[in-house]
């Protein structure tokens, strides 16, 4: 059972960028240029440098309990009944990202692709494929996640051909839009690195030393902060600062408008591939909430409560499925985001600190 | 047993879940148009002309595609979208223009301005982004129903058209999605091809450029101004041909020209500043050739620098004539207060922002280079 539980560093990193690159991506672009204009690869690559440190913090955290998982931390840290409650927050926190991930993810597909599919028609497709992969132990999704992660390239070779066709003056002068903009910018944009709070789950498993551990955790960083400036800076060269604001997904307009000999048109195609990176942050959320549910429900198998919170899911995501909603559910999840992804376990973090507390037992087990 | 039944329940029950079943188009319930023209009509209202191609005979015949003809249909609407709407009462089959690839306006439309007319192709998302946009001269409607006779369909005829006037030098490549922030960016106006159509003789015609102020038809600038727009530009490097009258007036008429090619360009825009009041230097360096001189051959030096110094002259005084007609258009082709935002943001912010063009004095300088003279001197 440990070993089928264990993945590789190299797993490791393609779970973490798996689950961070989602629905948020393609409007990237597009949620930071309101803050901070022609700067806003600026800003993305200050946020990936504030998410380096919370990923050391993270790594700190998990060394002191090397052979424990976050639900165990916590109760560790906290003692058994506040520990639980955290656990039940942080189950209710993986659901609504989670049913998030649903709603902002049919309301895209419906907006650009299929526009008179009924609406739970596209979210059963997508909860039954999340329940289909959740369901399975850690290492088949790692294995699923590291093929899913050649689509990457594929982002990354097509949206170069803008190239052609860009105007440079658009980002200049470059740092116009003052600092304090930028910094606003940074802060929206932490939504898009959602999902680095896995590492947190992911630590016992992995097979790796301390330094292993630091560097795959910085590599997945940085090629996510690279992978977000890269993609925002052929955006913002391409569309001028009007036209942007009025492109919610600038990275599909930006497809949309290439056209080649064979396909016509590769916002279609890339949709289509968009939908698994989709599909892995919504299995890795279903696996959270399932993971921190077997934990409180110790009856219950991890299986039966893929189920139950995927059904959770759908159900909460049909109901939320307004223009409004959206933008409010959106809201929420930022700040439930910020609080869950970044205060709680810095809080954690100096409480272990503050008070000595380390995995008992085993202190020195650092060597494993 | 029961496992196969229940594996075939559930197999015929997937289906249901297919997308497909909802968002299908199929090519047989669809017209796919290819060329569509927007003129306004006396009382405001949009006109817009549609070509889409009609099969004959069906399909038995394999070689039929060389028979394809393609019919016309106009119709009035309140907004561009509508004219559409109101066509898809007229046509058999469902009306499509996500495969459009040309879009053409008439002048007078072009006048009232683009965006509005466009607006429904940005809005949807099969939206034909990378069909091109002309300007014809007079009426679109004319264009469309032009009997030309070297493509078997028009949509297809004015893409080759505009394709290979984007090649020979005369007018910016400008699809509907490389327009839209000009039309929208008040720093930096579009400006499209312009032609004009011959109906008895069956064929359109290259004129120039249209020139626009945001979004307004407000100019036109000739063949030789679009060429020179282009090079002052530096969107066009080589392969544009300018005829050149040389000063003297020979009675054979042929003797007074001269033909040259140009092989390379390199363009800079510089912006000088003095007192706050931004002159902008648009310099072009020149290699060229000639293709035609029939009066002369250019043996010696002294020839050859009268020569050239007649070029410079009249070259330069075709960059003068084309930055007059486009101050006059008030038409920020050459993104002049782009560039002085860019650099000189302050400045642009105090005092030119939304700036009329003839406002700032605008100077071109053309600096020449014989490479050669064909294969003989």
């Amino acid at each position: 059972m440990k070993n089928e539980n264990q993945i590789s560093k190299l797993q490791m990193i393609t779970f973490i960028i798996q689950t961070q690159i989602g629905v948020a991506f393609l409007s990237l672009p597009y949620e930071i240029h309101k803050f901070a204009k022609g700067d806003s690869w600026i800003s993305l690559i200050l946020t990936g440098f504030f998410m380096e440190v919370l990923v050391i913090f993270y790594l700190v955290l998990c060394n002191r309990f090397p052979k424990q998982h976050f639900f165990q931390i916590l109760e560790s840290i906290l003692g058994k009944v506040l520990g639980k409650c955290f656990t039940f927050f942080y189950t209710g926190y993986f659901l609504l990202t989670g049913s998030t991930i649903l709603v902002l993810f049919v309301y895209i597909l419906k907006r650009w692709m299929l526009p008179y599919t009924p609406y739970w028609v596209l979210l059963f497709l997508m909860v039954s494929i999340g329940i289909y992969i959740a369901i399975e132990n850690l290492s088949i999704i790692a294995r699923f996640y590291f093929i899913a992660s050649f689509i990457l390239i594929l982002f990354i070779v097509i949206a170069p051909i803008a190239f052609r066709d860009v105007n440079i003056h658009y980002i200049m002068p470059i740092g116009h839009s003052g600092v304090m903009n930028m910094v606003k910018g940074a802060t929206h944009a932490t939504l898009a690195w959602q999902g680095i709070e896995i590492i947190l789950l992911l630590s016992p498993n992995v097979k790796a030393t301390r330094k292993e551990r630091v560097k795959a955790v910085t590599f997945a960083n940085l090629f996510i902060t690279l992978f977000y400036s890269f993609l925002t800076f052929i955006c913002l060269i391409y569309f001028s600062k009007e036209e942007i604001r009025l492109l919610p997904q600038p990275v599909l307009f930006l497809l949309k408008s290439f056209s080649f000999k064979i396909i016509e048109r590769p916002d279609l195609v890339l949709v289509s591939f968009w939908i698994i990176l989709v599909g892995t942050s919504f299995i890795s959320y279903l696996y959270s909430a399932s993971l921190a549910g077997a934990f409180l429900i110790k009856k219950w198998t991890r299986k039966s409560l893929v189920y139950l919170s995927a059904f959770i899911c759908f159900f909460f995501a049909i109901f939320f499925n307004g223009e409004n909603e959206i933008i409010k559910l959106t809201k929420y999840t930022t700040y439930t985001g910020l609080l869950f992804m970044i205060a709680i376990p810095v809080f954690l973090l100096i409480l272990s600190l503050l008070f000595r507390k380390r995995q008992k037992g085993e202190v020195n087990a650092e060597n494993d | 047993m029961r496992r196969t039944i229940e594996r075939l329940v559930l197999f015929m029950c997937i289906p249901f879940f297919l997308t497909g079943c909802w968002d299908q188009r199929l090519l047989k319930e669809q017209k796919l148009i290819l060329l569509v023209g927007y003129d306004v009509n006396s009382k405001g209202n949009v006109v817009a002309s549609t070509s889409y191609p009609i099969s004959k005979g069906g399909s038995r015949d394999s070689n039929s595609s060389s028979f394809s003809k393609s019919t016309i249909l106009t119709t009035n609407g309140e907004t561009a979208l509508d004219t559409l709407l109101h066509a898809d009462l007229n046509i058999s089959e469902r009306i499509d223009i996500s495969k459009a690839h040309v879009i053409l306006f008439g002048e007078k439309i072009a006048k009232k301005g683009l965006y509005q007319e466009l607006d429904h192709i940005y809005r949807n998302p099969k939206g034909a982004l990378s069909a091109k946009v002309a300007i014809i001269e007079g009426k679109a409607i004319d264009a469309i129903r032009l009997k030309q006779e070297e493509a078997d369909l028009n949509g297809r005829y004015y893409d080759e058209f505009l394709k290979s006037g984007e090649s020979t030098g005369f007018y910016t490549d400008y699809n509907v999605q490389s327009v839209f922030p000009l039309l929208l960016n008040h720093t930096k106006d579009p400006m499209l091809p312009l032609l004009n159509i011959h109906s008895e003789k069956h064929r359109a015609r290259t004129v120039g450029m249209a020139l626009f102020n945001n979004e307004k038809m407000t100019g036109k600038l000739n063949t030789t101004e679009a060429k020179m727009f282009l090079l002052l530009n530096g969107t066009k490097k080589r392969k544009v041909s300018f005829l050149i009258k040389t000063k003297n007036h020979d009675k054979k008429k042929q003797k007074n020209f001269v033909i040259i090619e140009i092989l390379n360009a390199r363009q800079k825009t510089k912006l000088q500043v003095k007192n706050d009041a931004v002159t902008a230097l648009l310099s072009v360096k020149l290699q060229y050739r000639i293709t035609e001189y029939p009066k002369n051959h250019i043996t010696s030096p002294i020839l050859f620098n009268r020569l050239q110094k007649e070029i410079k002259n009249r070259l330069t005084k075709t960059a003068e004539k084309t930055i007059t007609k486009l101050q006059k258009a008030n038409c920020d082709g050459f993104g002049i207060e782009e560039e002085i935002m860019v650099h000189h943001n302050q400045l642009w912010e105090k005092k030119y922002k939304n700036t009329a063009l003839r406002d700032i004095p605008i100077k071109a300088n053309i600096q020449l280079e014989l490479i050669n003279s064909g294969i003989i001197n």
